[in-house]
């Protein structure tokens, strides 16, 4: 008799025991927070870093006078870097090539570096209670701490961490979504280090039930972890520890059939012992011996031989996370999360570029525990990153001006529905298929249940809504990740849907979703007030406030008395300039892009 | 607050958010589209290389039983549904009895000209053996790389196969621009993974288009600016882009150019012509919105066809749109046939329409246009006729290997054979095995594109042309 047949014909005579125990393990089915997995086993307990990080209040330093504004940094450069004495990891690491060689960084506008905060942390515009209230009379470092404690901060890197597992719930188990997502916003809530959230993120279910292959998986653990594919001979080496794995479905018994791993049991002889001699295929040899042979439990198996992963033990996902743990043992692992972060945030790869500032950064992230929001901190309270995208030196030094990236679309929308009032609804990263809970044929109270209690919003007969998704997905956003995910770009069509729902949304035609007029105008303003030149300035001054989080510059208010008086029929209302000036402004190139 | 009713009369004439659009420019050009375009040939092509104007693809998804409709003769472990008992004279490709389906077939629309499919089996042809990769030990039949090899021909495939299209047209859209003309790019109505596309290939990503309602888009939105609301609108841009530092400068630049580029679209997307739901009765190519209507039908895949067959006229070259679902893990055993039930509404639908419809360029548009169907692989029961809950799955073997797939169309020359053979017992190829990116190359070979940059190692093939 086969090994195989042995083992079918074992697990079949104890295939009742089997499933009395899995059904034990799924009563808990809570739709409010269905996850399930091995994310909800860490970080559990306190925080990796209690306040906030150093380096957060560097002062710009004055450029090395002697600086020779060349590429290199001699000895009297460096020396001149080493005595500034900054904290910031970033600041230290880019001042070889910055104030060093004599340059100095383009000063930014205190409203231009908060609206790119707000932006890039909380994932939309600040408003102007925002602006006034939490960027003035505070440091950078200050607000980047009280940013980063924020569940819009975690949001924003589930969301980033959703794209990157592509998840979707036709491909991989919803229970196991929420899981990971969760596991993400622990880790960058301070409570779960990079290194255990690599070796999660790798053998979990999320990951490992997307791809096909054992070799699929570890090309796909290098590129998510080390930012490259593998060469061959990493490939079939870490792929024999991913041997174990195969794709399944599960019955769940409120969401139907779900897609999700299972465990085979190879590298074991057929009475289910672990063998050194069988070892071999089950044996990652690159990075020391490190073998990954897991015995079955008669009483956990499926009829097939295999075993559900959510039966799987705390011990079991322990060792089961052994590719995450031998990647994390390579320099190269917290190098990419240094150049993730970065990438995030400059929209640049400044690690390639400033090597110096990708070791300093490594250094910092391993000082605070592995805690990654050590790295967000730095970053967004870094001189480079706190620079003007505008003016600055005609250069070819990424670094000596700020960043400029084009909003992502969930980012444009939010901003515009916080400004104008909320209409459209919102999309849920972790369910991209929500009718899947929803339609007739499938639906059940749980699962209905489960999208209510999501980020999706339902109408009163529990109908979706699908305004926000359906412009969001045209500009690519609220990605369905069937197999790309989240794209930003410019073409005719996009344009052409922004500018027709900001048309709207300023009411430049009949449509129940135009704003309110009060919104548009300045305090105290009637929208049958008379427009004059003084009052086109103040709406003016209102929405360059509200929609681009500065004030309007001195030419700006003078083309506004020269356009109240093109206002035509007359005489014009403030209403019939505000409108239009909405128009103007929220569509402009400044809207999209921060 | 409400004082909505004055403002829109002063700016829109009270015009609802539809009536601003259909206010909007004229659309003089839209009813015939001159262009002059000589093609090069292409790098291996074929015979049938530029013999079609337009390509329509569908992907059948979640993973679809080819065998169960479309390489029919086969073990019942393979196709449990059989095949069918009559199909149309000249028909030599199995055809599965699914397709014999014709309930959805009214006495209405059987006046309108519909048919069953099998009575036009003899117009489609069917490749029984299209293999992602033919090399390969085993097949796919992992969703996610299933369907990335679907859409890009490789796993972590960076360019989507209708970026493809766009970049091996790209001659033929700078001839169009330089006289003047406005042709439509290959459109996306599907997955956007077909749009795929970085470095060179990043500025021909297809656009993707959401429903069929154009009224999302701000083609019109012109009519409702008065000039110096525009001017206002432009000094904005103009300031912020060149207040920006030199690196920075085409980023917004391209937004600025952006803008200005969805004007010269406006003639074509406010066109009443592509207004699919306006039950009018005018005639374009030969045919009204409300016949489309009646052919097509209704539901959102319906619409999406109306307006690709719409967008056609406009000289888009191709559309690309997901249509079912298919994957049946439980209860395919019930659940099938209803869902091929719409499939063969489709094809017949689109069958009759090709054919009534009158091209700009002479001709019907069944002469000048290939339809395809696809999906990211097959599927198996595994030495069954269904899994344990009356579904099918997918993995290694040749069941889920396979896509069968049908095609139909003037430029296909073998309609009604099947190019291709399995073995009955155990799906064992015994004729041609075709990669599905020579598959692709071949479609873009008809539509004239210059596919010389991609699949090196998957030529065209000269089969489908006799």
């Amino acid at each position: 008799m086969k090994r195989s047949q042995r083992r079918v014909m074992l697990a079949a005579s104890i295939a009742m025991v089997a499933w009395t125990v899995g059904c034990v393990e799924i009563e808990g089915f809570d739709p409010a927070d269905p996850g399930r997995g091995p994310g909800g086993m860490v970080g559990n307990g306190e925080k990796l870093n209690d306040g906030p990080f150093p380096g957060g209040n560097d002062l710009p330093p004055a450029p090395n006078p002697d600086g020779s504004l060349g590429d290199t940094c001699d000895l009297g450069c460096e020396s001149y870097c080493d005595d500034l004495g900054l904290e910031n990891p970033v600041n230290r690491g880019i001042c070889t090539k910055l104030w060093g060689l004599g340059i100095e960084p383009n000063p930014v506008d205190n409203k231009e570096a908060c609206r790119r905060l707000y932006a890039d942390m909380l994932g939309r515009f600040p408003t102007p209670v925002e602006i006034n209230t939490y960027c003035t009379g505070t440091t950078w470092g200050n607000l980047a701490w009280k940013l980063l404690n924020t569940d819009e901060f975690l949001l924003v890197q589930r969301r980033n961490w959703s794209d990157k597992l592509l998840y979707n719930n036709r491909a991989v188990s919803i229970e196991r979504i929420y899981d990971m997502d969760e596991l993400a916003s622990k880790t960058y809530g301070g409570y779960v280090a990079w290194d255990q959230f690599a070796a999660v993120t790798l053998s979990h279910p999320v990951f490992v039930r997307r791809r096909d292959t054992a070799g699929d998986r570890a090309e796909a653990a290098f590129k998510l972890f080390f930012g490259r594919p593998p060469y061959e001979a990493e490939r079939s080496d870490l792929a024999r520890l991913y041997a174990l794995w195969d794709n399944d479905y599960w019955d769940h018994p409120h969401l139907g059939t779900l897609p999700d791993s299972v465990i085979n049991f190879r590298c074991v002889d057929e009475d289910g012992v672990a063998q050194p001699a069988l070892a071999g295929e089950c044996t990652s040899v690159l990075w020391g011996y490190n073998p990954l042979v897991l015995t079955p439990d008669p009483g956990r198996l499926r009829e097939d031989g295999r075993m559900w992963s959510g039966a799987l033990t705390a011990n079991e996902w322990q060792q089961l996370q052994l590719p995450g743990k031998l990647l994390a043992s390579q320099e190269a692992f917290w190098e990419f999360a240094a150049d993730d972060a970065m990438e995030q945030y400059f929209g640049y790869d400044l690690g390639t570029l400033a090597p110096d500032v990708r070791r300093e950064l490594v250094k910092f992230l391993l000082d605070h525990n592995g805690d990654i929001r050590a790295l967000h901190y730095a970053i967004v309270t870094s001189i480079p990153y706190l620079q003007s995208s505008q003016g600055g030196p005609d250069d070819e030094l990424a670094w000596t001006d700020g960043p400029l990236k084009q909003a992502q679309p969930e980012m444009w929308l939010d901003s515009l529905e916080t400004f104008l009032g909320d209409r459209l609804g919102t999309c849920d990263h972790r369910m991209p298929h929500p009718e899947d809970y929803l339609d007739e044929d499938v639906a059940t109270p749980w699962s209905v249940s489960m999208v209510r209690q999501s980020r999706w919003t339902l109408n009163d007969s529990d109908g979706l809504v699908t305004d926000y998704r359906n412009i969001a997905q045209t500009l690519g956003g609220c990605p369905t990740n069937e197999a790309v995910g989240r794209f930003t770009t410019v073409s005719v069509l996009n344009t052409a849907l922004q500018e027709s729902y900001i048309a709207e949304r300023c009411g430049m035609f009949d449509s129940p979703d135009a704003a309110d007029i009060s919104l548009l105008l300045p305090e105290g303003t009637s929208a049958t007030k008379a427009l004059s030149p003084e009052v086109a300035q103040d709406i003016v001054t209102k929405q360059t406030r509200l929609f681009l989080g500065r004030e309007p510059s001195g030419e700006e208010l003078s083309r506004a008395a020269t356009f109240s008086d093109a206002c035509a029929p007359k005489p014009c209302t403030a209403e019939d300039f505000a409108r239009p000036v909405c128009f103007a402004i929220a569509s402009g190139a400044e809207g999209l892009f921060y | 607050m409400t004082t909505k009713k004055k403002r829109t009369s002063r700016r829109s004439g009270g015009l609802s958010r539809r009536g601003f659009i259909l206010s909007s420019s004229a659309i003089a050009g839209a009813a015939a589209f001159p262009h002059i375009w000589i093609p090069g040939r292409a790098r291996a092509s074929t015979s049938g290389f530029n013999t079609a104007k337009h390509f329509l693809y569908f992907r059948l998804s979640g993973g679809f039983r080819f065998p169960t409709c479309f390489n029919a003769n086969v073990a019942q472990e393979f196709n449990p549904f059989g095949q069918a008992s009559s199909v149309a004279e000249g028909t030599e490709w199995g055809v599965g009895s699914l397709l014999a389906d014709d309930g959805w077939l009214t006495p209405e629309l059987e006046t309108e000209g519909l048919s069953s499919v099998t009575a036009l089996t003899n117009d489609m042809a069917v490749l029984p053996c299209v293999d992602h990769e033919p090399l390969a030990g085993g097949a796919d039949g992992n969703h996610a790389t299933g369907l990335e090899r679907f859409l890009t021909g490789y796993v972590g495939g960076e360019t989507g196969l209708f970026t493809m299209i766009n970049y091996g047209l790209r001659a033929r859209y700078e001839a169009a621009s330089e006289s003047g003309d406005v042709i439509l790019p290959a459109i996306i109505m599907g997955n956007p993974g077909m749009a795929r596309g970085v470095g060179d290939y990043a500025a021909y990503r297809p656009p993707i288009l959401r429903g069929d309602d154009l009224d999302q888009f701000a083609f019109g939105v012109e009519s409702v600016l008065d000039p110096w609301m525009r001017e206002l609108a432009q000094s904005y841009d103009l300031k912020f882009r060149d207040s920006q530092n030199l690196q920075h400068y085409g980023k917004v630049d391209g937004y600025i150019q952006s803008r200005e580029a969805t004007q010269a679209y406006a003639d074509i997307f406010n066109s009443d012509i592509l207004k699919i739901r306006n039950n009018s009765t005018d005639l374009h190519d030969g045919i009204s919105n409300r016949r489309l209507e009646d052919l097509i039908g209704n539901d959102s895949t319906a619409r999406n066809i109306r307006l690709a067959l719409r967008l056609f006229h406009f000289g888009c070259p191709a559309v690309y749109m997901d249509q079912g679902g298919y994957d049946l893990h439980s209860n395919e055993e019930s659940a099938l046939p209803g869902r091929v039930r719409s499939l063969n509404r489709l094809i017949s639908a689109v069958h009759q329409t090709l054919h009534e419809m009158q091209h700009p360029d002479g001709g019907t548009y069944w002469d000048h246009t290939v339809v395809a169907f696809g999906s990211e692989f097959s599927r198996t029961a595994r030495g069954s006729q269904f899994n344990s809950a009356r579904g099918s799955d997918h993995g290694g073997d040749y069941a889920t290997r396979w896509m069968s797939m049908p095609m139909m169309g003037g430029p296909i020359k073998v309609l009604g054979q099947q190019l291709g053979e399995t073995r009955s017992s155990d799906l064992k190829a015994l004729g041609s095995v075709y990669s599905y990116r020579a598959t692709m190359k071949t479609f873009m070979d008809m539509l004239g594109c210059d596919h010389s940059e991609f699949f090196p190692a998957d030529d065209p093939f000269e089969d489908l042309f006799g």
